[in-house]
């Protein structure tokens, strides 16, 4: 059993560090009363283009396992970046580099609001037996407002789903759970930032003469956040590395319910801080909140590892 | 202007008050001041005659201004004091219309009532009842079973199925579990509160840690909620209000939660003390533990109350609620 | 024991109920934005004698009881109408203990009639829990005080008519006892407001003071004398600090809407459900034990801090229970689920951390120093 990067991962997510930590402030808007739902990570966007490293997951011996490295580090970010899609779900997908970004939706999420499905050049559907494939070049699109920290869209009409591309039914199961993989490492991502914010300001502020980080109350539940954080960081790479459907169920499933008490304690012990619109935490809590509700929520990854584990016929 | 009748008051009545001392009294005398004598203290029928002397099953078997609060107060006392027996049990069927209810309510016939084929005290207890999904009935036991409670439990199959009102008896049953958590939680959080002023550890209490104290501080704040609500079902009981059952099982949801809570809180501040098999804690918290699981549990109770029940402590839904200072 | 209301105070409940027909909503979430309206209100109250209930009546109040204070809050803030304002709470009753008959007859009858708002200054960027640390210095100088330094948290100071400002006069290291409270008008020269805007979408200050004058009959009590004065103050607000209604409407809410998706097929949302609806229960268990412990201080400080917290660990719960069951529907601005969230993630904050309110429940409840 080996938990270690080898030394082309290590390498890899070293450059992959050095790119993102260039694009980890938000843009001084100054005092601003409106909020500014998010800051589109374009420039990074850019950088990791040039360097092809959306399509990391196709070259050479590389796969999931450094698609997920990329996910990742994107994740950790005030900027918000589409990166799921376009370098996990995409190509190990469909074997190919799909137009990006590349929003993922279920079907019964055509209704509704789909994230980053406003800037999407892709779109692809769990049909629930089958796999659809759309540009959206055909489709129409509306941004959706939300205070949730992720550009989002909805359809205003249904597309054509009969016409699209199909992938199968043998791409359902792989979908799902390279959607797993990669929802549970942008969760991991977006609480370890939110917890390393956190502690940055309580070994600072003092109170009653001496750090907010020196009382138990709050170096206790920081202590227990920090362990979900990496909890569900080492589930999700696990999940990515073994392409099992289980581990990656297990991993969202982590990551989903780690997410309640990592944003509780995050805003109360930033204090009136954390409450403001001027810094930067709120982009990672209120993204946490949608997370925490993709593809059906905890219940329904909870629904998934049940059956996976104890359903008739299986193992 | 001032105010011309009575407002909200939460001082209970005189004589809620004094049957509070004698139950208190009583415990002292019968079960040991300190927790060492009390967790010794087993079931035994002279025991049980000797708390019927108390007079609260005879209370509870009594319609009356102030029948089920004054045995609710009693319950938090003989609760805090860990008395071993069917209480909630005898309080529940002393509810129903039966010719053994003297002998109840005098200690001489012990009863005991469950939710499902394991039912506590079923091995000590004379007569036994069953609340389940086809309503009352009478039971059998089938033979003594251990519990994680020590309550000295039977498994039991039904008999003859009884008429009669299964909400009332389930209302007083709930109130009556409720009543003995809020003491047995209050209790942990004594015993608890005490050995962390004195413990010293790091060259200071270990009840100035937050670690320490911020469970405790918790748990405390359920139990004063959850006693509030439990004296308040035992005042809809009294006053044969419609929404008692209700009340009384969200009383038991606080109840259970709170009681558990401090339990828990109990044990950990204790420490190594404080999971001894024989330590001050887990005689009684495996009890609380072992009711809260025991049918009719608070699990089915959280999948059936009514989801209205939230206003039920809105003052102005208490219109005749009578004064009784 | 008695739970119900007193034919009087039931009157009266139906007598606000009757008048905040017209208001209902005001405030949906408790955090509007609509202040000509709300002074609107505050005034409509302020013509209803409504905004000095506990007040002696020798000072112009009704002289009643908490209770009714707490019967008027209660529903309004089951409505949705607004918060108690700082004005006729804090201020004006400080004012009453503590204030000189000159001062009584200029500020308490322009705030019983509603004619004023408030804003709050106590945090400080370096004080907020831990107020005895605070900065903000005022120095007397020929009849006037001389405000520097600057204040945070303040709400909706940009609205607001006078800041009720908590300040040093003492030494550097005076802590608790070297603070004095002063009426600072928000429109004096050199006194810079700066809004920021909140999670909730509403707005804080931070207020800045650069050679600030004010009178110093604008001092209220003694000097260096704050401090007593803040608890009492404190105390005298108790039992509307956090109406259980509140947590009921917000309980409603969610429950409804999640009823209208049909989630409560689901048995653990329908158990979820059930255990917020104890929880509603608990905080109304809490409000009478506030209401109730009046005469004991130590008795109605642990109440109060209970209280606060069970509240706020209520209002999240339901608030967080709606976005665990409820997404992805939860999430778009149509459901009142995701405001709920974004709205009491600050009351764990505000009027008392959460870790303070625990804090004082050991301290004071347990004789645990923690």
């Amino acid at each position: 059993m080996d938990l270690d990067l080898n030394d082309d991962q290590r390498a890899l997510q070293e450059v992959i560090q050095q790119i993102v930590s260039q694009h980890m402030e938000v843009p001084r808007t100054g005092p601003t009363l409106k909020p500014v739902e998010y800051f589109y990570a374009d420039e990074l966007d850019e950088a990791l283009a040039a360097g092809e490293f959306f399509n990391v997951a196709l070259s050479g011996d590389y796969g999931a396992l450094e698609a997920a490295l990329l996910v990742y580090e994107v994740g950790r970010s005030p900027l918000v970046l589409e990166i799921a899609g376009s370098a996990l779900i995409g190509p190990l997908l469909t074997g190919q580099a799909l137009p990006r970004p590349i929003a993922v939706a279920r079907l019964a999420d055509l209704t509704r609001a789909v994230r980053f499905l406003d800037r999407a050049k892709t779109l692809i559907v769990d049909l629930g037996d089958d796999v659809a494939v759309l540009s959206t070049d055909d489709l129409k699109v509306e941004p959706v407002a939300s205070m949730f920290a992720y550009p989002l869209g909805r359809l205003a009409a249904m597309p054509d789903l009969a016409g699209a591309r199909r992938l199968g039914a043998e791409a359902v199961e792989p979908l799902r759970r390279l959607w797993r993989v990669g929802l549970s490492l942008e969760i991991a991502a977006a609480m370890q930032s939110a917890i390393d914010f956190t502690t940055v300001y309580v070994k600072d502020r003092r109170v009653f003469g001496r750090p907010v980080g020196s009382f138990q109350a709050v170096q206790h539940r920081l202590a227990a956040d920090v362990q979900k954080c990496r909890g569900a960081y080492w589930l999700a790479l696990k999940a990515a590395w073994s392409g099992l459907e289980l581990d990656a169920s297990l991993a969202a499933l982590y990551a989903q319910q780690a997410i309640a008490s990592v944003n509780y304690d995050s805003h109360q012990f930033n204090g009136a801080l954390g409450m403001t619109l001027e810094h930067s935490l709120h982009f990672w809590t209120f993204r946490l909140r949608l997370l925490q509700g993709e593809l059906g929520g905890p219940r329904e990854q909870a629904s998934s590892v049940a059956s996976l584990m104890w359903a008739e016929g299986r193992a | 202007m001032t105010p011309e009748n009575p407002s909200l008051s939460l001082t209970l009545p005189v004589e809620a008050r004094d049957f509070a001392d004698a139950a208190t009294r009583y415990c002292a005398r019968n079960l040991g001041a300190e927790p060492h004598d009390r967790q010794a203290v087993n079931f035994s029928r002279d025991l049980w005659r000797s708390m019927a002397e108390l007079g609260l099953l005879e209370i509870a078997a009594t319609p009356g201004d102030s029948a089920m609060l004054l045995t609710c107060v009693g319950l938090e006392v003989l609760g805090y004091h860990g008395f071993p027996g069917p209480l909630a049990q005898s309080v529940a069927v002393m509810g129903l219309s039966d010719a053994r209810q003297p002998a109840w309510a005098g200690g001489e016939r012990v009863p005991t009532l469950g939710g499902d084929v394991l039912t506590a005290w079923a091995a000590v207890a004379d007569d036994l009842f069953l609340i389940d999904g086809d309503g009352l009935s009478q039971a059998r036991l089938v033979g003594p079973i251990e519990t994680l409670g020590a309550t000295r439990a039977g498994l039991v199959e039904r008999a003859e199925p009884l008429a009669g009102e299964v909400g009332d008896v389930l209302a007083r049953y709930h109130m009556a579990i409720s009543a003995y958590g809020v003491g047995a939680g209050r209790f942990f959080i004594d015993l608890a509160a005490e050995h962390a002023r004195t413990r010293s550890q790091f060259g200071r209490p270990i009840g100035e840690f937050q670690a320490v104290a911020f469970p405790l501080a918790e748990s405390l704040i359920g139990l004063e909620a959850a006693q509030l609500m439990t004296r308040a079902a035992a005042m809809a009981l009294d006053a044969g209000r419609a929404d008692a059952a209700d009340l009384a099982g969200a009383a038991r949801l606080s109840s259970t939660r709170a009681a558990l809570k401090a339990g828990f809180a109990a044990h950990q501040t204790l420490g190594a003390y404080g999971v001894l098999d024989d330590g001050p804690v887990g005689w009684l918290s495996r009890r609380i533990q072992e009711y809260a699981t025991l049918a009719p549990s608070s699990r089915g109770l959280r999948a059936s109350l009514s989801l209205d029940v939230s206003r039920l402590l809105d003052p102005a839904l208490w219109r005749e609620g009578r004064q009784c200072n | 024991m008695q739970l119900g209301y007193s034919d009087q105070e039931r009157a009266f409940q139906g007598e606000v109920l009757a008048f905040l027909e017209d208001w209902r909503g005001l405030d949906q979430y408790l955090h509007g934005e609509d202040f000509d309206r709300l002074r609107a209100f505050y005034q409509a109250l302020g013509a209803r004698n409504w905004l000095s209930l506990g007040w002696p009546i020798e000072d112009g109040g009704q002289g009643l009881p908490p209770i009714f204070e707490f019967l008027l809050w209660d529903e309004m803030a089951y409505a949705r109408v607004a918060r108690p304002p700082l004005s006729a709470g804090i201020v004006a009753k400080t004012i009453i203990r503590f204030g000189t008959r000159a001062q009584k007859a200029r500020w308490l009858e322009p705030i019983r009639t509603g004619q004023l708002m408030f804003s709050l200054g106590y945090s400080e960027p370096g004080a907020g829990s831990d107020l005895a640390g605070l900065r903000t210095r005022a120095e007397l100088r020929d009849g006037k005080y001389i405000v520097n330094g600057s204040k945070i948290w303040s709400s909706a100071a940009q609205e607001a008519d006078y800041l009720w400002l908590l300040c040093r006069t003492g030494e550097v290291n005076s802590r608790a006892a070297g603070l004095s409270l002063l009426i600072v008008d928000l429109k004096s020269p050199n006194l810079r407001i700066r809004p920021m805007a909140k999670m909730s979408g509403n707005i804080f200050c931070e207020i800045f003071f650069d050679d600030v004058e004010v009178p110093e009959d604008q001092r209220i009590g003694p000097e260096n004398g704050a401090w007593k004065m803040m608890n009492a103050s404190l105390a005298d607000e108790r039992h509307v600090q956090f109406p259980p209604k509140r947590v009921l409407a917000d309980y409603e809410s969610v429950r409804d809407w999640a009823l209208t998706q049909g989630l409560d097929r689901d048995p653990v949302v329908r158990e979820k459900l059930a255990e917020l609806a104890v929880g509603v229960l608990e905080c109304q268990a809490h409000a009478f034990r506030v209401l109730t412990a009046n005469h004991d201080p130590v008795l109605a400080s642990v109440a109060a801090a209970a209280n606060k917290r069970a509240c706020t660990d209520a209002i999240q719960a339901i608030a967080r229970a709606a976005m665990d069951f409820g997404a992805p529907m939860a999430l778009t601005q149509d459901a009142p689920t995701h405001l709920l969230w974004r709205q009491t993630t600050e009351e764990s904050l505000g009027g008392g951390t959460t870790e303070i309110m625990t804090s004082i429940v050991a301290r004071a409840g347990l004789g645990l120093k923690a």
